[in-house]
């Protein structure tokens, strides 16, 4: 008789444990808003750099943030109020996928999101690749929306620029 | 954004249902146990299905009931006879020696009840033993309090029957005295050639055992019901009354007042007293009176009901404070999104 509320503690314990983890599957965080940088006669091992710029309509600005590097991806906001994303070359390798045997056609997703929730244009996208100095590829879009929309996919297509043939095909 | 929030809103509902039907589910154990007294109770009777008198040698070792269970009989004395010698004995005669040391051992034990060993495996056990430590421990796991051992032989085929007589300590096996001899001519006169014998004996009898207790209930006002364990002891003032040891359930009623309910423990040998105040019940209810007890009462921590609101409350506790934890959770901003935050646009 005596054990008999200790067993019901122990079942009332099991049972807040199993409802804390019920719970904390609803505390998984939502996917963002992905960038979708699709990559046209441009081999991964070419890159050098990404830069991903995102430029709100004339007259708006994001606000500007330090400097910060998040998942290997540096996040700053420029002067005239342009966002950048830099991905360095292995960056841009860990992330590609490739979906073409030749190796020609990789895709980076770059997972975004942002709590503003005003009603402005989408930002302009524009994607640029450099091997060395030199700019060999390069594409633009828009995000598809804004406030962005969590799960989202905006596809860029990122063309290797023409005379740049044989930079983009570097092994 | 509503799925994380319906999901939690779901496992609080969840928690909660599951606590209601936690509180309100029978016990287990409270259903249990009445099916367990019964058994123990009629295994405790004198002279009935007792350890020593089981013909059952599987019973033969099984534990005394507790007292504080239910009440208990006197531990007995344990009569074994053992024959020995390449010479076959009579029945008859053991028989005979078997039941004349029952009857004239019974008057010296104070009570405690006399029983014959008729289980064969123990009977071989006991015979087995080459050490009194081994014949002390196969009594004492027999449940008696002690054991009279008598070994019966015949030396000659055509000679008197040896009879050896020894008073037993369980666990020890250690002999009360030296051993007691006597020759038997055959079964009928063996009431009268152990007379001298179990005589020696009464002087190193095991003790009796204690009387039972009793218990005087008094109550602040006449003419209150008394019932103890559901037996009516009539109307206040009541006698002193003899109970079993162990575990007493003590009740008393009058009309225009709070009925009250005591539990008292009482071991063999006590007598107490136990004084109710009753309230008048003023709101018409069944309410709980004070009540002064001189005796030993039972802790409220061991009231079953005691731990079963413990358990409960705390459980409500818990169903409670997991709730709004989840509410709180659930009404508080959601997560941040995976991925790189962006600033906000100006």
């Amino acid at each position: 008789m005596r054990h008999l509320p200790l067993a019901r503690l122990a079942r009332a314990a099991a049972l807040a444990t199993l409802a804390l983890l019920a719970a904390s599957c609803g505390q998984e965080a939502p996917k963002g808003a992905i960038l979708r940088l699709t990559f046209l006669n441009v081999r991964a091992s070419a890159v050098d750099s990404l830069r991903v710029s995102l430029t709100p309509e004339p007259g708006q600005r994001f606000q500007m943030r330090p400097t910060q590097t998040i998942d290997g991806v540096t996040v700053e906001v420029e002067s005239d109020g342009t966002l950048v994303l830099t991905l360095p070359g292995d960056e841009v390798r860990a992330r590609a996928i490739e979906t073409d045997a030749a190796g020609l056609r990789p895709q980076v997703d770059l997972e975004v999101w942002s709590d503003d929730r005003t009603m402005n244009r989408a930002p302009f996208v524009r994607a640029t690749v450099t091997q060395g100095a030199d700019l060999i590829a390069q594409g633009a879009g828009y995000v598809s929306d804004w406030p962005l929309v969590l799960g989202s996919v905006s596809p860029i297509n990122v063309q290797c620029n023409m005379g740049s043939m044989a930079a983009c095909q570097r092994m | 954004m509503l799925g994380p929030l319906f999901r939690r809103l779901v496992a609080s509902l969840a928690l909660g249902l599951a606590s209601l039907a936690l509180l309100s589910a029978p016990p287990r154990v409270e259903a249990q146990a009445p099916a367990a007294e019964p058994a123990e109770q009629s295994a405790s009777q004198p002279g009935e299905a007792t350890p020593a008198a089981s013909a059952d040698g599987a019973s033969a070792t099984s534990a005394p009931a507790s007292a504080t269970t239910g009440p208990r009989a006197p531990l007995p004395i344990m009569v074994v006879t053992l024959t020995s010698g390449r010479v076959a004995l009579p029945d008859e005669l053991v028989a005979a020696v078997r039941s004349a040391l029952v009857e004239q051992l019974t008057p010296m034990t104070g009570g405690r009840p006399v029983l014959p060993l008729l289980a064969e495996p123990l009977r071989d056990a006991i015979a087995a033993c080459a050490e009194p430590s081994c014949v002390g421990g196969q009594i004492a796991q027999a449940g008696a309090f002690g054991a009279v051992i008598a070994r019966l032989s015949r030396p000659s085929a055509r000679g008197p029957f040896r009879l050896t007589l020894e008073l037993v300590d369980p666990v020890s096996g250690a002999p009360r005295l030296s051993p007691l001899e006597a020759e038997l001519a055959s079964a009928s006169v063996a009431p009268e050639a152990l007379r001298p014998l179990t005589a020696q004996l009464e002087g190193v009898m095991f003790s009796p055992p204690p009387p039972p207790p009793t218990l005087l209930v008094t109550v602040n006002v006449d003419g209150a019901r008394v019932r103890v364990d559901d037996q009516e002891l009539g109307e206040s003032p009541v006698a002193r009354v003899t109970l079993e040891p162990g575990r007493h359930v003590v009740v008393v009623m009058r009309a225009g007042y709070a009925s009250t309910r005591r539990t008292v423990e009482l071991e063999g040998g006590q007598s107490e007293r136990l004084d109710i105040t009753l309230a008048a019940d003023t709101f018409g209810g069944d309410t709980v009176a004070t009540g002064v007890a001189s005796s030993r009462e039972t802790p409220i921590t061991e009231e079953p009901l005691f731990w079963v609101a413990i358990g409960g409350g705390a459980l409500v506790v818990i169903g409670i404070a997991v709730g709004v934890g989840f509410a709180v959770a659930g009404s508080g901003p959601p997560p941040n999104p995976s991925g790189i935050p962006l600033p906000p646009i100006d």
